[in-house]
């Protein structure tokens, strides 16, 4: 049993990784790490060159996958209708100057740019430029991207060249800017570990969750918020159980019975009613009309039984017409079998058959069920939740998600399949408990 | 038997005793007749760093714990400023490029230097926190080095605890935990607006004003950069940023760094530079972005052992304003609790001219704040917010649309009143219109809808009278909201009432009712007929649509948007909705991809500047990037715009507004939409609430009555449990047809064999609830 416990985890690493490679991949398609820093940076008033920094802050400003050694050195933006601005540049090797343009194509404006070097000598422009390093983009250029060069010094021990970009545009914008970039040297591995892939996404396989974008640690985050949730889960699914075994076995016992036939009628009704309902009509009743338990909130401690006690009980109700009609069924189909059949026609009481001998083996599926389930509990209930403005797990990745925070979710989505995968391994292994036939091997 | 009866006596007992601790009072029952108030908040706010927070939310807060040099008057209408850690309102000097002082009204043009000298009151002091404690060898207590680490906390303040299960910390009495509020203080902050990881909102648009902020900015920017480059060729191949800033923060002490636009003179005075003449600076003043901040907290929260649990300024804010984050777990409760160093401050001794009639003023002059402490409670969802107010666990309330028809009742004349339920619970009603327009912008740079001829003007015209924004207030409003008839808001210097005020393209004066009339559809169908679409159509006959984007969708909006189409088909024009996230709608107006779209401004401070930029050419969201939407672009209204943006209030700045106004709605470059009014309720025991849209530093004005409230919860809240006793009493009863039916079948069955058979065909007969095993 060992090994086989052992190849299942294995199985599941590759799951994982391809759970955390499409999550990313879903996220990255969707959203660009420009609107992710828009979303961000406040609705008022956002600059290219504060989307910059927010990218650089979180560590999106690197390519998703592979880097290949290109990164931002200067950028210059047109804040007067002539900019210039002079860098340090780091030395001999490939450059690129990248002239960014507004987006849509009939408001743009011509603008030239020219990039001149302390040392021309070493200064290699393409031929897009003209003798004097000008290029001249005429409007409704998109946003163009130039390689040059800065070849080695004649002699060694020669100053760092010094380069000089000046931009001049009809009418200053911040969205007129120049950016440049430098291709430098780039250890093999670090092409795959500066990427946003691995800064952002690997470290989740190993349950470091880090902070999400707003700045929030996301394990301390949700080891608040687990327990609320917790709170209401376990009630609901002790409670939720027994009752619902207890109300099928009724309906079993009755079968064919007019308890029996109303029973399943009642079920199909309180099925079909919207779990909204409710709640709404559980709170009205029972705070409003009867004043007998607060409307919503939660208290930690002893406290919090008053505010749990509705929606356990509202949810055990919105879930006993379900879970009746299928626990009867397991129940029903056990009754039937041959070793029933036996006690039966030993002469043991209909009561005796049901409670001691069928629910014994009728509780092998209902328990398995459970235990999938088990590790997936914290994850809370939405709709009660926000409801009974319980302080949970609910609304964490659907507020995340909303927020774009990405953070967030990859995340959950990574705690959420990991707990998944162990909720099918314990129910291989509690088969092995509850039935003795079962060997795993 | 005898076990079972003793268990049957046991629940009886539980079941009497069970009504006497049934209550729906969510609060603890210590927490009866103590000063506290009681709110709730929706979602948590995002930041609370007073550099970067820019949000209502966050400012409920965060302006009860911050304090700045200047806040708005509580009372005063329009809104005006007063002192409030400054011993007055600074006013700019002005300076020409020689250097020479200039009188206050001075053209912008000829002014190169404004220069604020801000004088504070002294006795200013910071709450206790444990970044100033010091042991006794006057060392500061909580800054560690790196791999030192706190003992586990939830909050800062646990480190000042001496009692509990926490060994007392050696803090020296000579040395309290905390200090007087100083200028460089002021200064401090102001730099960390700078600061390029903090992403301050408001940075860009100091970099146009504080002298040097901009090099500034760009200089601390590269010192992180460097930082940053050196860690992660040292961190080697598999140097993770995140992981690294965690475990080891990048700390900028913002006093090694000079910036020239900012200079300390003394303990209690300091200056701020400008590069121009920018009255409305002083409004920026009021926002907590200029609120004092301590060096000592700024390297407290920077230190890995705080932010490795969670522990920054971004949750924690610290000030010298009348209360204190008591606590702060946003996704359960926020509590404000009252600062015991806050100085003296008294209640505003005059006010407005209805303010003494509405009893605002009964407490001038007594100290504030009034109120122990205030408790805010998440509550997500209406309903439940609403009934809770209802029962008096909530000392004041919104009004939700859904809910709008069970607390105010318009009477014929149009008046509002509350029902007859609230007005039984002694419920008061606010309403002040906001300073906030909601509006319709029409693409200028599209080929349909904008441009600047006399056709496409009076195609916009007269889709802007078919927009019947009365009916669009009555219907999705309730009536809360006033049709606008330019970009300026009520309350803003430059808006005017009456006949004067009204926009002459959409609205006729009613010298009758003394109110505008909105001009009838067959001037709108005039108008459309002149702009070469008679009855919607263009010369080849093709019907004119109209592309409308909106980042509202799902059920909710959808009558909104059938009205919408209605209005437009009016005209026989057809109105074609678009509905996206918010995140595309963003990008169609960045990139000009629309033709029609609705959207809203909240003023950031009020002077009509702040709604005239909306408009103004430059500005144009396609081509800059910032929030003209519209991409209005009026050669004269541009020159008017750049004359009274930086002009003092005056009868000459009224009248460049009034010629802006008339530009602006001769071009129809926007739908004029509508001014929201807010309407909040008050119950009877909480004292001084008036509605304020800046500022919101007025939790210390509230104050509230904690023996009354008692009384009225007591008295609206008397559960009833009888309804418990029947629903046993059914159930009991349920048992006995049960018990009849096993009684019968175990007793019938050696005679009847049927009772058993039956049972068995069913089982078989599939059914749904089978399927599903």
């Amino acid at each position: 049993m060992t090994a086989y416990i052992i190849r299942r985890c294995l199985y599941a690493i590759p799951t994982l990784v391809g759970v955390n490679v499409i999550v990313f991949a879903l996220f990255f398609f969707v959203n660009s790490p420009d609107e992710m820093a828009r979303e961000h940076s406040g609705r008022k008033r956002v600059t290219p060159d504060q989307i910059d920094l927010w990218k650089r802050q979180h560590s999106l400003d690197l390519p998703y996958f592979y880097n290949s050694g290109w990164r931002r050195i200067a950028s210059l933006t047109a804040v007067e209708q002539e900019n210039k601005a002079e860098f340090a540049a780091p030395g001999a090797g490939e450059y690129a100057l990248m002239v960014e343009a507004p987006g849509a194509a009939k408001e743009a404006q011509e603008r030239t740019v020219r990039l001149s070097c302390s040392t021309p000598q070493r200064l290699v422009l393409p031929p897009e430029f003209d003798a004097g390093g000008k290029l001249t983009l005429p409007a409704g250029h998109e946003s163009r991207r130039l390689q040059f060069r800065i070849t080695p010094a004649e002699q060694a021990g020669a100053e760092a060249p010094r380069l000089a970009v000046e931009l001049n545009v009809q009418e200053p914008a911040p969205i007129h800017r120049v950016l440049l970039e430098c291709k430098g040297a780039i250890p093999f591995w670090s092409r795959f570990t500066q990427t946003i892939f691995y800064q952002r996404s690997v470290k989740m396989l190993f349950f470091s969750y880090g902070k999400s974008d707003d700045g929030k640690d996301i394990a301390a985050e949700i080891s608040n918020r687990m327990w609320p949730s917790l709170a209401i889960a376990i009630p609901l699914l002790i409670l939720g159980l027994i009752v619902d075994v207890f109300f099928s076995m009724l309906s079993a016992f009755y079968r064919g019975t007019y308890l029996d036939r109303w029973g399943v009628v009642l079920c199909v009704v309180l099925m079909s009613i919207s779990g909204l309902f409710y709640i709404m009509s559980g709170q009205v009743l029972f705070s409003k009309i009867l004043c007998l338990v607060p409307i919503s909130g939660y208290e930690y401690g002893a406290d919090a039984l008053k505010f749990i006690a509705l929606p356990v009980f509202i949810a055990v109700i919105s879930g006993i017409g379900g879970g009746v009609r299928f626990n009867r069924t397991i129940f029903l189909e056990e009754i039937n079998k041959d070793y029933v059949r036996t006690a039966r026609a030993k002469g043991m009481p209909e009561r005796r058959v049901l409670f001691i001998h069928a629910l014994k083996n009728a509780m092998l599926p209902i328990l398995t069920g459970v235990v999938a389930g088990l590790p997936l509990l914290f994850t809370g209930d939405l709709l009660l939740e926000s409801f009974f403005a319980i302080p949970g797990m609910g609304s964490f990745t659907i507020d995340a998600l909303q927020r774009q925070d990405f953070a967030v979710v990859q995340a959950m989505v990574c705690l959420g399949s990991f707990l998944y995968v162990v909720g099918l391994v314990l129910t291989d292994i509690s088969y092995t408990l509850f039935d003795p036939r079962v060997r795993l091997e | 038997m005898g076990r079972d009866s003793c268990a049957v006596v046991l629940v009886l007992a539980g079941l009497f005793l069970l009504p006497a601790c049934l209550t729906n009072d969510p609060y603890r029952v210590e927490e009866r007749g103590k000063n506290i108030c009681y709110d709730t908040f929706v979602e948590e706010p995002k930041h609370l760093d007073p550099a970067v927070a820019y949000s209502a939310d966050a400012y409920e807060f965060l302006n009860q714990i911050c304090e700045t040099v200047v806040q708005y008057h509580y009372l005063k209408r329009p809104y005006t400023l007063a002192p409030l850690t400054a011993t007055d309102v600074p006013e700019p000097k002005l300076y020409d490029k020689d250097g020479k002082l200039l009188p206050a009204d001075a053209e912008a043009e000829s002014v190169a230097k404004a220069v604020y000298e801000i004088h504070l009151k002294a006795g200013g002091r910071y709450q206790d926190h444990a970044c100033f404690a010091r042991t006794a060898e006057g060392k500061y207590r909580w800054h560690l080095g790196p791999g030192q680490s706190f003992p586990a906390l939830s909050h800062p303040d646990e480190l000042l605890a001496e009692n509990g299960d926490r060994p007392k910390q050696p803090v020296s009495p000579h040395f309290p935990s905390s200090r007087a509020v100083r200028a460089e203080d002021y200064a401090y902050q102001i730099k960390r607006l700078a600061h390029p990881g903090l992403e301050c909102p408001i940075a860009a648009v100091l970099a146009n004003y504080i002298e040097g902020f901009e090099e500034f900015r760009k200089g601390l920017e590269a010192e992180l950069a460097r930082v940053r480059e050196d860690r992660r060729l040292a961190g080697g191949v598999f140097y993770n940023q995140e992981a690294d800033e965690r475990a080891q923060p990048i700390y900028l002490d913002m006093r090694q760094y000079v910036l020239p636009g900012v200079q300390v003179l003394d303990d209690l005075a300091y200056r701020i530079t400008l590069t121009r003449k920018y009255p409305q600076f002083v409004y920026w003043l009021a926002l907590p972005f200029f609120s004092p901040l301590p060096w000592e907290a700024d390297r407290f929260y920077t230190q890995a052992a705080a932010t490795a649990q969670n522990i920054t300024l971004d949750r924690f804010p610290i000030g010298s304003g009348p209360y204190v984050l008591a606590m702060n777990r946003p996704n359960y409760r926020m509590v404000l609790r009252r600062n015991p160093n806050f100085h003296a401050e008294t209640y505003p001794a005059a006010g407005g001219p209805q303010d003494d009639q509405a009893g605002l003023l009964a407490d001038r002059g007594k100290l504030l704040p009034f109120v122990d402490e205030a408790v805010y409670v998440l509550e997500r969802e209406g309903v439940p917010r609403w009934t809770k107010f209802l029962q008096g666990y909530y000392d004041a309330s919104g009004i939700g649309s859904d809910l709008f028809d069970q607390a105010v009742r318009m009477t014929t004349e149009g008046a509002v009143g509350l029902t007859d339920d609230l007005k039984a619970k002694n419920i008061r009603l606010e309403t002040a219109s906001g300073v906030s327009t909601n509006y319709y912008a029409f693409n200028m740079l599209d080929d349909v809808v904008g441009g600047y001829g006399e056709q496409k003007r009076k195609l916009r015209q007269a889709l802007s009278i078919a927009f019947n924004q009365e009916e669009a207030i009555q219907i999705f409003q309730n009536g809360r909201g006033i049709p606008a008839q330019g970009p300026v808001p009520p309350g803003i210097f430059g808006y005017q009432e009456g006949k004067d005020g009204i926009n002459p393209q959409v609205y006729d004066w009613d010298e009758a009712l003394g109110q505008p009339r909105r001009k009838s559809l067959d001037v709108a169908r005039k108008l459309l007929a002149e702009a070469g679409y008679p009855g919607g159509r263009d010369a080849n006959g093709n019907p004119l649509v109209i592309f409308y984007d909106t980042s509202a969708s799902g059920p909710g909006s959808k009558a909104n948007l059938d009205w919408l189409r209605k209005q437009f088909a009016a005209l026989d024009v057809q109105l074609q909705v678009r509905s996206t996230d918010y995140n595309r709608f963003q990008d169609k107006a960045l990139k000009g991809d629309f033709q029609l779209l609705s959207w809203g401004w909240l003023a950031d401070y009020p002077d009509p500047e702040n709604f005239l930029f909306l408009l103004y050419g430059p500005n144009s969201k396609v081509r800059s990037q910032m929030e003209n939407a519209a991409n209005y672009d009026n050669p004269r209204f541009n020159e008017l715009f750049k004359r009274m943006e930086n002009m003092n209030n005056s009868p000459r700045r009224a009248a460049l507004i009034r010629e802006m106004l008339a530009l602006a709605r001769e071009d129809a470059p926007w739908i004029w939409g509508f001014h929201p009014v807010e309407y909040g309720l008050y119950h009877e025991w909480y004292k001084n609430a008036k509605p304020m849209s800046f500022g919101g530093n007025t939790l210390k004005y509230k104050r509230v009555e904690p023996q009354l409230r008692d009384l009225r919860r007591a008295e609206w809240n008397r559960p009833v449990t009888w309804p418990l006793w029947v629903a046993l009493a059914l159930f009991v009863s349920g048992v006995i047809p049960a018990a009849v039916v096993m009684y019968r079948r175990e007793h019938a069955r050696p005679r009847a064999k049927t009772a058993c058979q039956d049972p068995e065909p069913r089982a078989k007969s599939p059914e749904p609830g089978g399927a599903r095993a």
